[in-house]
């Protein structure tokens, strides 16, 4: 079975990474902007403005958590992958100790 | 026991075929983030790259005369390009191979990130060769350079690379003099309509106030340096002209093969399509009869012929054999 060098499955796994941790900054770029727009139209409401102000930073706090998470998850992800290819690294290679 | 090998092959074949694409497509961000996909130009001899040592090049190459021919394949491919399809009794065989029976000339297959600017290869295939000529175990007397599309591109800039070169150390060139044939299969020399299309989409898409086309636009604007750099291509080859080839380079013959999606190349679609990616070469583009360097490009046709296909085509192997071989053109 012919198999694909770790260095290749690593660069793939670097370029997913990145794929994904840019996807997710602008992913969170647009929904922050989107979300944006109904806010700066009912603030202009004077009665509302305080409590829409409160729900506005309470959905932002929760937008950049969810995608935050997202970013933890890839990173930790991406660690885990890191340690079994240095693993599979060690085991192909005829010259490391052990 | 074959069908396993056959497998394992085409896995082969596949994996790099994918790494390729992924070079072309962002070469140049995979080299700035040091990711180990990207690919060093190299010489690739059954699927590994050769070092440019005298020993491993005299075990790749034993009967070599010294006369080589190097392909350079085009964007988001790799030496794989040039093989014929898996079909009929040139099953796997190439222009390279082919030549090597027919004339004995050495065929020398390069693999390079296509994602990367189109002089930064020329800078590093002029490096190569410079390496090759230091290295090849016999006196190298003749080098041909075939191009298929951004290949071709690539071999006009590795000129213009060693002619700076060679002007800046105040040295002579090494490989340039011994450069007696260039060939160039579908090369935009002119900019590819794609690459401009591209452009023109992503700088309206930028220009639209909105953000989700500005998002797409970005994306559209990721494709590396090396696609950009088809937009413009290098201008018309016209030998003795600022396009990298003069003095030195006086003597070497230009052979521009283009191929077109109808039979026929006065249709319109040939006309506007030209070989699906690249359109026919304008003649006025090049240098006219009575004109220094007329004879020294010539230009065929191959209708029906695709852009990918330019690269593996009995009539055009044909073609190139005939000009390889005609001894009033030597």
């Amino acid at each position: 079975m012919k198999r694909i060098p770790v260095g290749q499955l690593r660069g793939a796994k670097d370029l997913i990474q990145d794929a994904v941790l840019a996807g997710t900054d602008a992913a969170q770029r647009l929904q922050l902007s989107a979300a944006r727009q109904p806010y700066a139209v009912l603030e202009k409401i004077a009665p509302i403005t305080v409590p829409v102000r409160a729900v506005e930073q309470v959905q932002t706090a929760i937008t950049i958590g969810v995608y935050g998470m997202i970013r933890s998850v890839t990173r930790l992800t991406a660690s885990v992958a890191d340690h079994a290819l240095d693993l599979a690294e060690r085991s192909t290679d005829p010259k490391a100790p052990g | 026991m074959n069908a396993r090998k056959d497998s394992t092959d085409r896995f082969t074949q596949w994996t790099a075929a994918g790494v390729s694409i992924l070079n072309g497509a962002f070469g140049d961000y995979l080299v700035r983030r040091n990711n180990a996909l990207a690919i060093d130009m190299a010489f690739m001899h059954r699927g590994q790259a050769l070092l440019l040592e005298r020993d491993a090049l005299r075990a790749a190459y034993p009967t070599s005369d010294g006369r080589l021919c190097i392909f350079l394949h085009g964007l988001c491919c790799n030496e794989a390009s040039w093989q014929f399809p898996d079909e009929g009794n040139i099953a796997g065989q190439t222009y390279g191979s082919l030549l090597q029976d027919e004339i004995g000339i050495t065929p020398l297959f390069v693999r390079y990130n296509t994602g990367l600017p189109i002089a930064e290869n020329g800078r590093r295939l002029a490096g190569v060769l410079n390496a090759l000529l230091a290295a090849f175990p016999v006196p190298i007397r003749e080098i041909v350079l075939i191009g298929h599309s951004m290949g071709g591109l690539v071999a006009r800039s590795a000129c213009d690379a060693a002619r700076s070169e060679a002007s800046a150390t105040g040295l002579g060139c090494t490989w340039l003099p011994l450069l007696a044939k260039m060939f160039y299969l579908g090369t935009p020399h002119e900019g590819a309509d794609l690459e401009k299309l591209a452009h023109a989409t992503t700088a309206v898409l930028d220009a639209v106030p909105n953000r989700i086309t500005r998002l797409i636009g970005e994306i559209l604007g990721l494709r590396s340096e090396g696609i950009k750099d088809l937009r413009a291509g290098l201008g018309a080859v016209e030998p003795g002209a600022a396009t990298g080839l003069r003095d030195d380079a006086q003597s070497i013959r230009h052979y521009l093969v283009a191929g077109t999606l109808a039979d026929d190349p006065a249709h319109p679609v040939s006309r506007l399509l030209g070989d699906g990616l690249v359109r026919m070469p304008e003649p006025a583009g090049f240098a006219e009869d009575g004109q220094p360097g007329a004879q020294r490009v010539q230009i065929g046709i191959f209708p029906g012929v695709h852009h990918m296909a330019l690269a593996h085509d009995m009539n055009v192997y044909r073609q190139i054999r005939d000009w390889m071989t005609d001894k009033a053109d030597t």
